[in-house]
């Protein structure tokens, strides 16, 4: 079986380091070596956003709701003028709108703070364009002269459905804070040699902050049997590229492991 | 000797690491598992990844050495659960799991604590 043996080293002030550690005493054949360096850095955050899922399911509670349906019954049966008719949607009916969906529309990936700013910016979509929309670009005003109640309510669905799709980028998304990754950059050198004559790993060129993949892939596979007691010398020449840095050095040793039968 | 193809299962230590701790988790392997065949872990927030390391025993065997880098051992979404796992061959059958992570993201963009989630890949042995 596989056995792993980790040495961390440091480079502060882009130092460079020559050193030499005693392997584990059961390492007698080395079949793989990876090297990581890591950089401590102070994280920036990003402002960026998700977009949240279009809810298919928008209208469907504006149709159960009696109090919009009976509403709507009110509005067709008592306005005159386009500009009645709007003024009693906006006192009226859109505020029941406005309520329904935002008391409905619950996403569980947002915060109770995030959920709110949603509410509000739904209100707000609806409260200041909705109207304008259903008066000007849907004509709802003469549509709805010779449609019955539940025809008039499916429409008025339909179209709140349609303006909220339109603005679905402005208001379905969920604001995130992204931490950006520091840039990888290379750090210097590294050689390896057992017992001091015996190269691992030669002029070896580390870089700082690169996306690390799994331990399988890392690990650079060859076959080096040891001496009992053997030691491992790691000789790093920085580029001076870290600045005030310190840089973390880690080196994973693969090594086969005899199982001790008792 | 016939070869027998075992049961995999799967075993979930959760726990919860709150920023700059060092988090120890003590436990048990299942009694119904026969042997534990591979570990990886995932994080609820891998913006904590740069930085963390940890220490795995199993079966009182150091599996992972002290200051193993996370992120080595930790499952992205493009790979599959068997390139991920780090493979080992322990006894499960209740014996202790041991885990110490450490975290280091203080100065990274990351919520007071994070949850982390170690998989056991865990075998069966068929019986006849």
């Amino acid at each position: 079986m596989k056995r792993y043996f980790v040495i961390t080293k440091h480079s502060a002030d882009n130092s460079h380091f020559n050193e030499q550690d005693l392997l584990p005493a059961s390492c007698k054949l080395i079949t793989g070596i990876a090297v990581n360096a890591t950089v401590k850095q102070e994280s920036e955050l990003e402002d960026d956003s998700q977009d949240l899922i279009f809810p298919q399911n928008l209208i469907s509670d504006l149709l159960l709701s009696e109090g919009i349906t009976s509403l709507f019954y009110s509005y067709l049966r008592t306005r005159a003028t386009v500009a009645e008719s709007k003024d009693f949607f906006e006192s009226d009916i859109l505020p029941e709108i406005v309520n329904i969906l935002s008391n409905n529309l619950k996403y569980t990936c947002l915060s109770e703070a995030e959920q709110a700013s949603l509410n509000d910016s739904i209100a707000e979509l609806f409260n200041t364009q909705f109207a304008d929309y259903l008066y000007n670009e849907s004509d709802i005003y003469e549509k709805g002269k010779t449609l019955s109640n539940l025809e008039f309510a499916d429409l008025i669905a339909q179209r709140t459905m349609m303006f909220a799709y339109l603005h679905k980028s402005d208001v379905f998304i969920r604001p995130l804070k992204v931490y950006k990754r520091p840039e990888p950059y290379e750090c210097g050198n590294i050689s390896l040699l057992v017992n001091g004559n015996s190269f691992l790993l030669r002029d070896y060129m580390v870089t700082a902050n690169r996306k690390v993949r799994n331990m399988s892939k890392e690990i650079i596979p060859f076959h080096e049997p040891l001496e009992v007691n053997s030691n491992l010398h790691a000789v790093f020449k920085s580029n001076k590229n870290s600045g005030d840095n310190t840089l973390t050095i880690r080196i994973y040793i693969e090594y086969e492991h005899e199982r001790v039968t008792a | 000797m016939e070869k027998q193809e075992n049961i995999k299962k799967l075993q979930v230590v959760k726990f919860e690491v709150k920023k700059g701790q060092t988090f120890e988790f003590n436990g048990n392997t299942k009694t119904e598992h026969d042997r534990i065949k591979g570990i990886f872990l995932r994080l609820s927030n891998p913006q904590a990844l740069p930085g963390a390391t940890l220490r795995v025993w199993v079966d009182d065997t150091e599996i992972i050495p002290d200051d193993t880098e996370v992120a080595l051992l930790h499952h992205n979404d493009d790979m599959s659960i068997k390139d991920v796992a780090f493979p080992m061959d322990e006894k499960a059958k209740n014996s202790p799991v041991r885990i110490i992570y450490k975290d280091d993201s203080e100065n990274l963009a990351v919520n007071d604590s994070y949850n982390v989630r170690v998989y056991l890949l865990a075998e069966v042995e068929k019986k006849k």
